[in-house]
């Protein structure tokens, strides 16, 4: 039938550009005309389930569309630079098809044509796309939907980079502490995940914008807000024990045999620790989990010469040598919430088990010495059944009594 | 965070789950208050929920964005969400009647046949609404669905929802395989081929399954799984076996069952012995609680089923639909709330149980 699958593909492309015009009608006619705005909008709500159609095939799921069907779609929403056109309406549109907009985004996005995704490429030279979307948590309407876009272009490393190495970057330290739960908790998702899940852009980024950006991260620790406390937290022993992770990786990586033990040894599953709710997915990592609960203090022993090599500049060792950081893990580390105490006591072991403490650190330490013994030893004496964490506390115990000892 | 919420909301009653238990009272409290700056001073339900108490919160979190994503007339909506000290408050519409496990323990023999009719036609739109987003539910339970005094159905709880479009690469699934260790406690409900846990996997039409047991349940009175001698285990097997739920009416009533009845539940059978539902009825039954998926009906089926034949014909006009329900629902109890003043949001929080601060808590370091 060449006749009808002619017709077909013809009226297929022209979803795009009539959506853009419907676009332009919303955009500019929004006072002048009420009854073509009404139109435009209810045109657009069509064209966009038609359109997402297209992209997903039949709605019961029965069959997958035709790929040249597809590619046709997608080319005329490139050619019409639809992508931008939609995010600059998210607010203007009904909330039924802002969602269709998120799911046609997210599906152009994981659209792979040979080696390549299209999309990225196409959002990488428009690189608006992605400020715009930050920009959404503005917009108390749009700010999830803006999010899940969000989170799905961080999957992509290309474009996860060009948010860390922009200024609107920053804009996130705000975004988290807005006072609407649900946008707080969403722009805290995306945070986690632009600083957890390019591991090697993460590193990179941190160590060259270690100051500002641990200023910065001070203010979270420190917010009034209660979530905001505890998840920053639990990021930060994320991020940087993930480092600690990347040192680690370069430096032995030649070394095939300790590579598999350590890597085994240090992602966050098995180091930070919850235990209970932490799911080891990576076979290699529950087998070195067994080891890593057995032997538990080599592991420490290991980080610290680990930490000892000056070639491993990484953030974690800078981090942990600030005072400043110390003082602020130890206030911390008393906070009424047992829940913000555990996460903190992750960090602060890290202060405790390097070797190489700095003088001002290790005299804050022996200054508190008695007390530290004291607090640690009645420290959540309830996670009996949690072995790993309270190894880690006979350890820092240990470690701390015999703080005198190694200055004199 | 700001603590002027305090002023618009009162706080007028507890209310307590039929089904609650204590443990789960030690995380959350529900409160049913008013808003004063409306001018009708409608009614709401307030949760206050710990967050000190739970271990994860990026899985609540989750539940909570689900709610910002729906918009529809009989799904359960978040009228408001905001944080004082640990504890999360949020505001959702009150539903005087409570769930339908609130309506089924004032009513132990079950509820009219057109009232459930009405119930399941309004979880059916909510259910098609989901659909339409390419998203099952999986918690479709009788304490989920709840019936407000205007004739309004509202389903509840999004913990268990999932996307049928894959995360791993985008495309809409045509079976999804996900089983979390949550789902088991929503067994009684679960479709077998869910349970089962197999290469076929299982879709949209595991939602007309629960939403059939509801039925059956609101029917009966119980859930044909519930107090089985071995637990969990026994509805495993029951439903691996290829049990399908029955609705108890008088053409079902077999003398096995007049024998086995002692002291204790002959009025239960006396009742059955009484009613007797009609053949669209059970079909309803039948077509959704199928084990096998294709002798199941798809929800656009049901939708035209002759079960909703009433609702069909009544559904252009909200009112009319409303207004027959509400009639219907006069014959039965409201929920009734625990009498007991709390003025004070502040009061609520100060005898919340709280895990045991830190003693030490003038601890001062040296620096």
């Amino acid at each position: 039938m060449p006749f009808s699958s002619l017709l077909a593909s013809r009226s297929k492309t022209d979803h795009a550009k009539q959506l853009k015009e419907y676009f332009t009608v919303i955009e500019n006619e929004q006072d002048k005309e009420k009854k073509n705005y009404e139109d435009a909008i209810k045109n657009i709500h069509k064209t966009l389930i038609a359109l997402k159609d297209g992209l997903f095939g039949p709605r019961d799921g029965s069959s997958e569309p035709a790929i040249s069907d597809v590619s046709q779609l997608c080319s005329g929403i490139y050619s019409q630079e639809l992508m931008m056109t939609m995010i600059n309406n998210l607010s203007r549109v009904t909330f039924e098809d802002r969602k269709e907009i998120v799911a046609i985004f997210n599906n152009l996005l994981r659209r792979q044509v040979g080696a390549k995704y299209p999309a990225v490429d196409h959002i990488m030279q428009r690189s608006g796309i992605l400020f715009k979307l930050i920009e959404g948590y503005d917009n108390a309407d749009i700010a999830l939907n803006c999010g899940m876009m969000l989170r799905e272009c961080i999957r992509v490393q290309e474009l996860a980079d060009i948010i860390l190495k922009s200024q609107d970057f920053y804009k996130f330290f705000d975004y988290v502490q807005k006072s609407t739960f649900d946008i707080a908790s969403d722009a805290f998702a995306t945070f986690k995940d632009l600083l957890t899940k390019h591991k090697s852009l993460c590193a990179d980024f941190l160590e060259r914008n270690y100051d500002l950006f641990f200023n910065k991260y001070r203010d979270l620790l420190n917010s009034e807000n209660y979530v905001t406390r505890r998840q920053s937290l639990k990021i930060l022993s994320t991020i940087i024990l993930e480092n600690a992770n990347l040192s680690i990786l370069k430096r032995f990586s030649c070394d095939i045999d300790k590579f598999t033990l350590i890597y085994g040894l240090f992602p966050s599953e098995a180091f930070s620790l919850n235990t209970k709710s932490g799911i080891i997915t990576n076979p290699m990592t529950t087998s070195a989990f067994d080891i890593y609960k057995r032997e538990v203090f080599d592991l420490f022993k290991l980080l610290g010469e680990l930490l000892l090599d000056r070639y491993n500049f990484s953030v974690m060792t800078k981090y942990i040598t600030n005072t400043d950081n110390l003082k602020q893990q130890m206030n911390l580390l008393k906070e009424k919430s047992k829940n913000i105490q555990f996460e903190a006591f992750h960090v602060f072991k890290i202060f405790v088990a390097n070797p190489t403490k700095p003088k001002a650190i290790s005299d804050i330490l022996l200054r508190n010495r008695e007390k530290l013994i004291d607090f640690l030893t009645t420290f959540h004496t309830d996670r009996t059944d949690d072995e790993q964490f309270n190894d880690e506390k006979a350890y820092l115990i240990k470690q701390i009594s015999e703080l005198k000892d190694t200055k004199a | 965070m700001a603590n002027n919420f305090n002023l618009t909301y009162r706080i007028i009653d507890k209310l307590k789950r039929s089904d609650s238990n204590e443990k789960a009272d030690q995380h959350s409290r529900t409160y049913l208050i008013s808003n004063q700056n409306e001018q009708n001073e409608e009614n709401y339900i307030l949760r206050l929920i710990n967050l000190e108490n739970l271990t994860n919160l990026s899985e609540f979190i989750t539940d909570i964005s689900w709610y910002k994503q729906f918009n529809h007339f009989n799904l359960m909506s978040l009228k408001d969400c905001f944080l004082i000290d640990t504890k999360l408050n949020l505001v959702k519409p009150y539903a005087s009647f409570g769930s339908c496990a609130d309506l089924l323990n004032s009513n132990p023999f079950g509820v009219c046949e057109r009232l459930i009719a009405h119930i399941m036609w309004q979880t059916l739109q909510a259910i098609r609404y989901l659909q339409d987003k390419h998203i099952l539910h999986r918690g479709i339970a009788s304490k989920n669905i709840y019936v407000c005094d205007d004739g309004r159905v509202l389903l509840d709880d999004f913990s268990h929802c999932i996307s049928m479009i894959s995360p791993f690469d985008g495309k809409l699934r045509k079976q999804i395989f996900d089983y979390t260790d949550k789902l088991k406690n929503q067994l009684l409900y679960l479709a077998p081929e869910i349970i089962y846990q197999n290469a076929d996997g299982y879709n949209l039409k595991s939602d007309v399954y629960s939403l059939g047991m509801v039925a059956c349940e609101l029917a009966n009175g119980s859930n044909s799984y519930r107090n089985m001698t071995y637990g969990n285990l026994n509805i495993l097997y029951a439903k691996i076996q290829g049990s399908e739920p029955i609705l108890l009416d008088e053409t079902q009533l077999t003398d096995e069952m007049i024998e086995l009845c002692d002291s204790n539940n002959s009025s239960y059978i006396e009742e059955i012995r009484k009613r007797k539902y009609t053949k669209e009825f059970h079909s309803f039954i039948k077509s959704c609680v199928s084990t096998r998926l294709e002798s199941r009906c798809s929800l656009d089926e049901l939708q035209s089923h002759a079960f909703f034949k009433f609702q069909k014909r009544l559904s252009r006009d909200r009112n009319s639909l409303h207004c027959d329900m509400v009639k219907l629902l006069e014959t039965y109890k409201k929920k009734r709330p625990i009498n007991k003043e709390i003025n004070h949001l502040e009061e609520t929080s100060s005898n919340f149980p709280t895990t045991d601060y830190n003693e030490k808590r003038n601890l001062t370091w040296e620096f």
